[in-house]
């Protein structure tokens, strides 16, 4: 289930209605207000600034070609991302399958208050933008990001972006909604547990 | 994991273990009251869940954070340059 809408998207519903009737300078106005996300997810997914930009493309396109059918059932932000996501998705599954990080050993570890980088960062940190100020904090959210399976990686930002509903992402990965939450816990797991060990600096297991 | 609880008003109602299978539940809003209200009142006497808690919500919201400034300055001029050759002229749809 999505959020409540934001002021943001309710002035994309003008915007959406304008370019829909021939306004091309709304269509861009709606670019102008997605494309760093459509960007910031399809390169999270993909790992490749060149596919990424491609994506952008490949999904402003589609936009513009079947926003006729968009009848706002949704938020333009959540058709939006579903179209980046199928293209960044198909992308995906035609590669070569990657190492899968599932194969990870996964142990959450709960005795750490107060003793590790990571718990001291989130102490630190009341919003994301402040830990972005160290290079290693980036650094090994981009290692952990990387020793994500594709479609772990995909389902953390899905969710992460545009607050994908269960449902939507059961039906983009082709199974059922408890299987998804599943998945998508799991891959939340993971992800802490790669970011803890990167701000210890320490070699994963 | 968890301490002994001689010294708790309540006894737990779930362990630290278990909370932890909740974590999905609990930060996408999906957990029945009764369950959340039990949730909550373990990591009110919990300092370790109340760190994994934390880290399991921060990783994402991060690495959102982290992809968003790697973002081109010059994206939007580029693509908005590629879509008017596309699409300027036309109806959507067209």
């Amino acid at each position: 289930m999505l959020k409540g809408a934001t002021p943001a998207s309710n002035d994309d519903e003008a915007l959406v209605a304008a370019a829909q009737a021939g306004d091309y300078p709304a269509f861009e106005e709606l670019v102008r207000r997605h494309q760093k996300n459509v960007y910031a997810l399809a390169l999270g997914m993909l790992r490749n600034t060149a596919e990424a930009e491609e994506v952008v493309q490949e999904t402003f396109l589609s936009a513009f070609s079947h926003l006729a059918t968009f009848r706002g059932d949704a938020r333009f932000s959540t058709w939006l991302f579903r179209v980046a996501s199928n293209h960044a998705l198909m992308r995906l599954r035609k590669k070569k399958p990657e190492p899968q990080g599932d194969s990870y050993d996964l142990e959450p570890r709960l005795s750490t208050a107060g003793t590790s980088p990571f718990d001291a960062l989130t102490q630190w940190a009341r919003r994301p933008d402040d830990a972005l100020h160290s290079r290693e904090v980036e650094g090994a959210l981009d290692a952990a990001l990387g020793r994500l399976s594709a479609d772990d990686r995909s389902l953390i930002l899905l969710r992460a972006f545009e607050s994908a509903s269960h449902e939507d992402l059961a039906h983009q990965f082709n199974t059922t909604v408890p299987a998804i939450k599943s998945r998508l816990h799991r891959a939340r797991l993971l992800l802490r547990q790669l970011l803890d060990e990167g701000l210890r600096g320490k070699a994963p297991r | 994991m968890s301490a002994p609880d001689d010294d708790k008003k309540e006894p737990r109602p779930f362990d630290c273990r278990q909370l932890v299978g909740l974590l999905g539940d609990y930060v996408d809003e999906q957990l029945p009251d009764e369950v959340r209200a039990a949730f909550d009142d373990h990591i009110a006497q919990c300092a370790p869940c109340v760190a994994f808690l934390r880290q399991y919500r921060f990783a994402p919201v991060q690495a959102r954070a982290t992809l968003l400034q790697k973002v081109p300055a010059d994206l939007e001029n580029r693509l908005l340059s590629f879509l008017g050759d596309k699409c300027r002229g036309k109806k959507p749809g067209e």
